[in-house]
């Protein structure tokens, strides 16, 4: 089971940078705010699928690639990924719209 | 009958729940670590936060435009949705895979190093809870300003 932490500890990393990059690129590039309303009826629900879909992907990846074990190291390291990824994420999207 | 006001009301009321869930839950780590309970308690965290989601997708998408116009109308109350929605509504999904992750960490671990990742991920769940709540609180008075500027 623990390899499903460590899938989701870095599929979450990659999603909220992912999250976050997209933002930017949304509101500076008509054409993909646009494909996202397009596809998914609204360009803010489409984000929230493409994230989910990227979150799912990642740990999914990464699930199938990680050793079973949840050693004391890793595990400090995963906690370290998942905090990076919380406050960059934020700074990133508050950031934008801030400045 | 349409209850003028309440469109918001379960999100808020999901999203507050969750962060109830997430500090209880919090506690019961941080002093008797990770057990069946916060296994369970972890479960509906999660399930919470996708209610806030699931139940204000539709006001966001097609009722939110009447009041943002109203909003960005004003000078004095634009930063509301242009800084605080705008912020909010990406920042939230950061938020929905966390909440997600919640129950993964509970159910994937045991032991004090799935302790220490699921208490770090708990205090993110709480803490940004509290700036998404600001921010709500700072988009909804600027929404009633805006309008009662706009009444004059």
């Amino acid at each position: 089971m623990s390899r499903l932490v460590v899938g989701g500890s870095v599929g979450f990393f990659v999603a909220a940078i992912f999250n976050s990059i997209l933002v930017v690129v949304k509101e500076t590039n008509e054409g993909v705010h646009d494909w996202l309303a397009q596809v998914f009826t609204h360009h803010w629900l489409g984000q929230g699928i493409v994230v989910i879909l990227v979150f799912l992907v990642v740990t999914a990846l990464v699930y199938s690639l990680s050793k079973p074990e949840l050693s004391e190291s890793l595990s400090n390291k995963l906690t370290a990924t998942v905090v990076a990824g919380a406050l960059l994420s934020y700074l990133i999207i508050a950031g934008f719209f801030l400045l | 009958m349409a209850y003028v006001g309440m469109e918001s009301g379960p999100h808020v009321f999901f999203a507050l729940l969750a962060m109830l869930v997430a500090a209880l839950t919090l506690g019961m780590v941080y002093r008797n670590g990770n057990t069946s309970r916060t296994r369970q308690l972890a479960l509906i965290l999660a399930i919470l936060v996708w209610l806030s989601w699931i139940s204000i997708a539709p006001v966001y998408m097609y009722e939110y435009g009447t009041d943002k116009a109203v909003i960005k109308s004003n000078p004095e109350t634009a930063a509301a949705h242009s800084i605080g929605m705008e912020t909010k509504e990406h920042v939230f999904y950061t938020g929905l895979i966390l909440a997600t992750l919640v129950p993964m960490i509970a159910y994937g671990t045991n032991g004090e190093s799935g302790r220490r990742l699921l208490l770090a991920v708990l205090v993110l769940i709480i803490v940004g809870g509290i700036i998404l709540d600001a921010y709500g609180a700072w988009i909804q008075t600027s929404a009633k300003i805006a309008y009662a500027l706009r009444g004059g």
